[in-house]
């Protein structure tokens, strides 16, 4: 089975009435899933070049993403995808990376290889990323026309066998 | 018979393709989809008449493949059944749970319609289905048995058109589509209501037996399976045509804001998408860049309304005139691809002015 388009299949099918009709509509969707809240939120202060991020807190997900970003649908799409593919929050030097000002990247990178923090984490990062994008692509495309349908679950689940 | 083959081939090519998509999700939807095209595909294929006369001689019974048939269409009705409960059910584990009485139930529905099939007096073997619908279908029996499989049939094809209905569009590929899937499986609910209709009045001696009502059904059969393969494959036969000239439209484009500006927004598209999934992913590369190049350019998150020639002369001239990071979504009515295509076009417009100007 393929992770990512079982993960987008198993969230269509749970989702109800109107909820596929959009990205922003799942919420609720994910938050019966998880069976825990999650809140979505325009954030001033994500570092510059982020476009999105999930913080996960012990009772609760939050997702911030860019004010400047042209498609939020696609970029939230994205986080849900790390969310929902079991990828566990940010490593290290992502997190440094997005909280520190640009000047203090090298810093920080020269300081977790001291700390043996960057061995592998490129490929295992790039691999995640890979997937939630494909997340977003396929679940952007399965909703895709179902806002203008008279049942968006339905369009979203039959978008699977066209 | 010629039709028969070539409609057999491409259902067998949508079961096979509709497989592939259940290996990689195992969702029930798709697996409710391959159930009933793979039967339908079976069904195509037993009633070219070789393959008709093959089963009748291995059996040992005459006509016995209309028996067959009819255990096939409710392989068709078991499909279309877990279709329903798909679209119907919100819960993944609820859905799954559906489908084991599902299949009891198919398999007690061919039992009963091969008893009352074989509760027919004997009959000589006829050359292929066609003449045997002709001559036998109506009496005690047959009639039964072919009368019951239509009826659930039908009332399966009506409910998946309602069902279908209320998800078409006319606005993208996979809309449309589905509007032409809607088409065929009304034709093909119409073929189950007609051909029941008949046997039924047939049987109870309220018609005279005619070939009138097989001709017409078994045209209508041949057009439902054809819409509805068509339907099925028509999102990617649109995609195919259509992804190459579409990527063409905002080449330059991509080449200057993403390849040469932000090359830092390249993901690759996962292995399994077609041309228009990764067409559809370039596209979105390139509102990616527009939102860096928006963020260094401050661009107000409102602005004016925006048009492809606007965000192509920010783009090339740095000259926003007023337009905001609202400007650059795709407009209502606009998927990605197709706004990006706009903008693309604006963009090349632009560069041939500017390479004319050079020239003066």
């Amino acid at each position: 089975m393929d992770p990512v388009m079982g993960a987008v299949s198993e969230l269509l099918a749970h989702a109800r009435g109107h909820e596929a009709a959009s990205v922003f509509g799942l919420i609720p969707t994910i938050e019966r899933l998880r069976d825990r809240p999650l809140q979505v939120v325009r954030s001033d202060d994500l570092a510059p070049g982020v476009f999105g991020v999930w913080r996960s807190y012990p009772e609760r997900d939050e997702i911030h993403y860019a004010p400047w970003v042209a498609t939020p649908d696609r970029t939230i799409a994205h986080e849900f995808g790390h969310m929902l593919l079991g990828h566990r929050g940010v490593p290290a030097l992502e997190t440094a990376k997005r909280t520190l000002p640009p000047e203090w990247h090298d810093m920080a990178s020269l300081m977790l290889r001291e700390c043996g923090q960057l061995d592998g984490l490129d490929e295992s990062l790039r691999r995640l990323e890979v997937e939630a994008e494909a997340f977003a692509s396929e679940l952007c495309r399965r909703i895709a026309g179902a806002g203008g349908a008279r049942s968006a679950r339905i369009r979203s689940l039959l978008n699977e066998a066209l | 018979m010629f039709a028969s083959i070539v409609v057999s081939v491409l259902l067998w090519w949508v079961a096979l393709t509709r497989l592939w998509r259940w290996r990689t999700s195992r969702s029930v939807l798709t697996l409710g989809t391959v159930v009933v095209f793979i039967f339908m595909a079976l069904h195509t294929t037993v009633n070219v008449g070789a393959v008709d006369r093959l089963i009748s001689e291995a059996v040992g019974v005459a006509n016995a493949t209309s028996a067959v048939k009819h255990g096939i269409f409710f392989g068709i009705c078991l499909g279309a059944s877990i279709i329903i409960v798909a679209l119907r059910v919100p819960d993944v584990d609820r859905q799954r749970r559906w489908i084991a009485p599902l299949s009891a139930g198919a398999t007690a529905a061919t039992a009963v319609a091969v008893a009352l099939f074989f509760s027919a007096e004997d009959a000589p073997q006829a050359t292929d289905g066609y003449q045997f619908d002709e001559l036998y279908v109506h009496l005690p029996g047959y009639a039964d048995s072919a009368a019951f499989v239509m009826g659930v049939a039908a009332v399966l094809c009506t409910v998946i058109t309602v069902v279908v209905l209320l998800g078409w569009d006319l606005g993208t590929p996979s809309g449309r589509g589905l509007a032409i899937l809607a088409c065929g499986v009304a034709v093909l609910a119409s073929y189950a209501w007609i051909r029941g209709g008949y046997i039924v009045a047939a049987r109870l001696g309220w018609v005279e037996t005619s070939t009138y009502a097989l001709d017409l059904t078994t045209q209508l059969a041949l057009i439902g399976a054809v819409l509805t393969t068509l339907g099925l494959l028509w999102s990617s036969i649109e995609g195919a045509f259509r992804s190459q000239k579409q990527r063409r439209d905002f080449a330059e484009l991509y080449t200057v804001v993403v390849k040469e500006r932000w090359p830092g927004v390249i993901r690759g598209s996962w292995a399994s998408f077609d041309p228009s999934r990764r067409t559809a992913d370039r596209a979105n590369e390139v509102l990616d860049a527009l939102s860096m190049q928006a963020d260094v350019d401050k661009l107000p998150e409102q602005g004016l309304p925006a048009t492809p020639e606007s965000v192509a002369r920010w783009v090339h001239a740095g000259e926003s005139g007023g337009i905001g990071v609202d400007g650059l979504r795709p407009p209502v009515g606009f998927d990605a691809v197709k706004w990006v295509r706009a903008v693309g076009r604006a963009f090349q417009d632009i560069h041939l002015c500017d390479k004319a100007e050079m020239r003066k």
